[in-house]
């Protein structure tokens, strides 16, 4: 999987030698970018929960973002992911495909915190 | 206090700046509510589970009969003891196995057991503890020192009086590991200062053995261990194996623990949910001299409730 998500993140691509992460910081920039935004109105957590909320929201994927409370880190963790679970989804490109996807949609999301409120908590 | 590479001051206990929107505990349990909304409205069926954790719990038909608070001790406890102490490096002369829900359950209850007002508790991991660790140490008054890597905590040992107890972590919440050397040399500096070790495995024993990394700490009588088992044993079931063929276990552990997993989780629940029962160093180092403790009689922050 890291080998697929680096061929659209290079090297924000962040690995340990048991998980494959991007940096809550480095998540910030990308959308940043991704949107055209050159301020942004949120921090890195809170860019970190819309990816992982978006995610879910438009693949059905739950990262472990959503376990802890508060989550011990705010970077995106993707690791011990079963193969059969992967496989189900559609296997590591398409995953790498829908994180990029992602991606692209949070810059939407990093300069408006009206926005970005009603993502978080499903506000009308 | 770190700050993120946009300049926001990481919030208290967290490795993380909080904003205006995820302000505190409260938005991130509206978060989880929507998120919840999300997986309803998927289904079940149509939600891929990437947390990278083993939160469910398979049973079959034939295990049910064993889910009772009362049969599964009787029937599993004994197995479960000497099977779980061998795992830790324990010896069932000097030590016991109490088993909790969630890994934070049992960080809590450790620091409620162990820890006064005042005392000092030094975390060591590879680079922060995890907040439930820091948020156990406010929540028992405790003054909690953070280091990163076996430097820093041998000058900030070198700084203290007396502490009370050391928080290792083996394997961070970023997925450093401390090497195993530097985990025995910090378990040994403890001990020569009069510390007890409490070792949050949370991660760690899904990457390595744990059996090596605790035979000292357990050998010693000072030392509070809690493995992930925590994640696949402490109130989590796998299918009873034997002769069936065992779950697959999707870490590095002896064979023997991913059998003895398998093999003796019935009894985790029934345990967890009706008493605990502290480790006999537990109990010495408090001063009492019972090796089975009632639950504690305070509440639960709720804010460790949904943790780890």
């Amino acid at each position: 999987m890291a080998a697929e998500l680096r061929l659209s993140l290079g090297a924000k691509l962040h690995e340990t030698p048991t998980t494959a992460q991007i940096l809550a910081d480095d998540l910030l920039e990308i959308a940043m970018k991704r949107g055209g935004v050159t301020r942004p109105t949120c921090v890195p957590y809170e860019a970190a929960a819309a990816f992982c909320m978006l995610l879910l929201q438009h693949h059905g994927v739950l990262t472990v973002h959503f376990v802890g409370m508060p989550p011990g880190t705010a970077n995106i963790l993707f690791k011990f992911i079963p193969p059969e679970t992967l496989q189900k989804f559609g296997g590591a490109a398409r995953f790498a495909k829908a994180v990029d996807d992602v991606l692209t949609r949070l810059g939407e999301y990093v300069s408006e915190p009206a926005k970005l409120s009603a993502l978080l908590f499903g506000e009308a | 206090m770190g700050t993120d590479r946009f300049g926001n001051s990481f919030a208290p206990s967290l490795p993380y700046a909080r904003g205006t929107i995820l302000a505190s505990t409260a938005d991130d349990y509206r978060k989880l509510e929507r998120a919840y909304a999300l997986i309803r409205q998927h289904g079940a069926e149509h939600v891929f589970v990437f947390t990278g954790l083993e939160h469910a719990l398979p049973m079959e038909p034939e295990d049910l009969k064993f889910a009772d608070d009362e049969l599964a001790p009787a029937l599993w406890g004994d197995r479960l003891r000497t099977l779980a102490l061998g795992h830790l490096g324990g010896s069932p002369e000097r030590h016991d196995v109490v088993v909790t829900n969630r890994l934070t359950g049992a960080t809590l209850a450790t620091f409620l057991t162990l820890v006064k007002p005042g005392d000092t508790v030094i975390g060591v991991s590879a680079s922060f503890s995890h907040p439930s660790v820091q948020r156990a140490a406010a929540h028992t008054g405790a003054r909690f020192v953070d280091t990163a890597g076996l430097d820093q905590f041998t000058r900030a040992l070198e700084g203290e009086t007396r502490p009370t107890l050391v928080a290792l972590t083996r394997l961070a919440v970023t997925y450093e590991l401390l090497p195993a050397d530097a985990v025995s040399t910090i378990v040994k500096l403890a001990h020569d200062r009069g510390a007890t070790v409490y070792v949050d495995d949370a991660g760690g024993a899904r990457v390595i053995s744990a059996a090596p990394a605790w035979t000292s700490t357990a050998r010693s009588g000072r030392a509070s261990g809690f493995s992930p088992a925590r994640k696949s044993w402490s109130g989590r079931f796998a299918r009873r194996s034997s002769s069936s063929g065992s779950r697959r276990v999707r870490c590095a552990t002896p064979r023997s623990c991913a059998r003895s997993s398998a093999t003796t989780r019935g009894a985790c629940r029934s345990w967890s949910r009706r008493r605990s029962r502290w480790p006999r160093s537990c109990g010495s180092v408090s001063g009492r001299s019972s090796t089975r403790r009632r639950r504690p009689r305070r509440s639960w922050p709720t804010t460790c409730s949904r943790s780890r």
